[in-house]
């Protein structure tokens, strides 16, 4: 196989890594950060995906010579998501990172700027609430859990814990999760019955 | 409230439910990427494939977004002076029209060195990001990084000819009294383009690695 070709089908795997992970990828940073924010990240994860092609796991190793050694099946999303998100989490931190302040005050400015109209069918704030008086890891750990729908084996692959301890977490975020909008719940049913009287 | 409502719960509140930003255009990223990294790749990529390692590159460009964040007003700015300098630039171009391509090769072709002065002239705008299409007019063109200014004298050392040259080094003359437009510091990437010898106005500009690529991409070198 010459240099070409080997650069050829390394090329070939990234492109069918790239359809099958690009729009999850994108729904993981546009759940964690700002619109604006989101495009920057996704390319830079991308450009770490094909830095490190040969590390993804389920993309065929490609170092396999011969004719139609690769399979030019699509990589499974559960072998290849959960490495990637690790990877699209990595540069989620380190854009934070670099930027620290600023960029928090600017998330923080576009969250409150966008929580000012409680527009929607449904009303989230108190879920967002309710998230947000988690600890990172724990949030992170429910969010993989709810919005990407990972196993706790996967989500151990995303943050790097062991199967054991993101289970542990989980539960225990879920359940405090649960108490928090229970309690605000009861309420908010409280305020309505009261309202409900005072007004007649 | 159990598992099952906890998690409808949360899934109705899902952000990436009604996006506002538009869906990735696949192949245009794939694409950029693998543009912004060729030069990674075409180094490390015999290497990956026969010993089973992966180079990690030092290199990351994490923060640039973050940067165009705060550069987008500044860059507004300079679209004006751009503007008035871009049109300078077009006159010189017309003015010295005789000369094209390889005939700046007496002074292009010393392996040793090259040496450029920069045009003297009272522009105080700044200058627009280059483009290739504005620099391609110009006989030599050379993205290099500064080893040494001393006082008006700037040395490049070249890290990729995109027209017309070959020395490893370029000594450029700033002329002492034009710092005001010609600002080098040490271990900057630039793009300088010449005529003749003589680095035009905004001839001469800091540049990012995507300009960079852009410029490889464009000259197709």
């Amino acid at each position: 196989m010459t240099e070409q070709e080997a650069r050829r089908a390394q090329r070939a795997r990234f492109e069918r890594l790239a359809h099958v992970v690009v729009e999850p990828l994108h729904r993981y940073l546009l759940r964690r950060t700002s619109a604006d924010l989101v495009e920057d990240i996704l390319a830079e994860t991308m450009l770490v995906l094909w830095r490190r092609i040969d590390d993804v796991p389920g993309v065929g190793t490609g170092s396999v010579p011969g004719p139609a050694s690769d399979p030019a099946s699509d990589p499974d999303p559960d072998d290849v998501l959960p490495w990637c998100y690790g990877v699209a989490r990595g540069c989620l931190s380190n854009a934070r990172r670099a930027d620290g302040r600023r960029l928090r005050l600017v998330e923080r400015l576009i969250r409150t700027h966008e929580q000012q109209p409680p527009t929607g069918p449904a009303d989230h704030s108190d879920l967002h609430a309710a998230l947000d008086s988690l600890g990172a890891l724990d949030r992170e750990v429910v969010q993989l859990w709810a919005w990407e729908g990972l196993a706790p084996r996967q989500i151990a692959d995303v943050t790097g814990m062991t199967s054991n301890a993101v289970s542990i977490r989980l539960h225990r975020a879920k359940k405090r999760l649960a108490a928090q909008l229970g309690r605000k719940d009861a309420e908010r049913a409280g305020h309505k019955r009261d309202e409900g009287r005072s007004s007649q | 409230m159990n598992d099952d409502e906890l998690l409808a719960r949360l899934k109705a509140a899902d952000p990436a439910l009604t996006p506002e930003a538009p869906l990735p255009d696949i192949d245009r990223l794939v694409e950029a990427t693998l543009t912004s990294d060729t030069a990674f790749s075409s180094a490390t990529t015999p290497a990956g494939n026969t010993t089973g390692t992966t180079a990690r590159p030092a290199r990351t460009t994490a923060g640039r977004g973050r940067r165009q964040l705060l550069g987008l007003a500044a860059a507004g700015l300079l679209l004006l002076g751009g503007g008035i300098a871009g049109g300078i630039m077009a006159n010189n171009g017309n003015g010295g029209g005789s000369d094209n391509g390889s005939g700046n090769g007496h002074a292009a072709k010393s392996a040793a060195g090259l040496t450029l002065t920069a045009e003297a002239g009272g522009a105080t705008g700044k200058c627009a990001e280059p483009t290739p299409d504005r620099l391609r007019k110009y006989p030599v063109l050379f993205e290099g990084t500064v080893t040494s200014v001393k006082g008006s004298e700037v040395t490049f050392r070249v890290d990729y000819w995109l027209k017309g040259g070959d020395a490893e080094t370029v000594v450029l003359d700033s002329g002492s009294d034009e710092v005001e437009h010609l600002t080098f510091s040490e271990g900057e990437q630039y793009i300088v383009a010449a005529k003749d010898g003589v680095v035009p106005m905004c001839g001469a500009n800091g540049v990012s690695p995507e300009t960079i690529a852009q410029f490889r991409k464009a000259f197709g070198k």
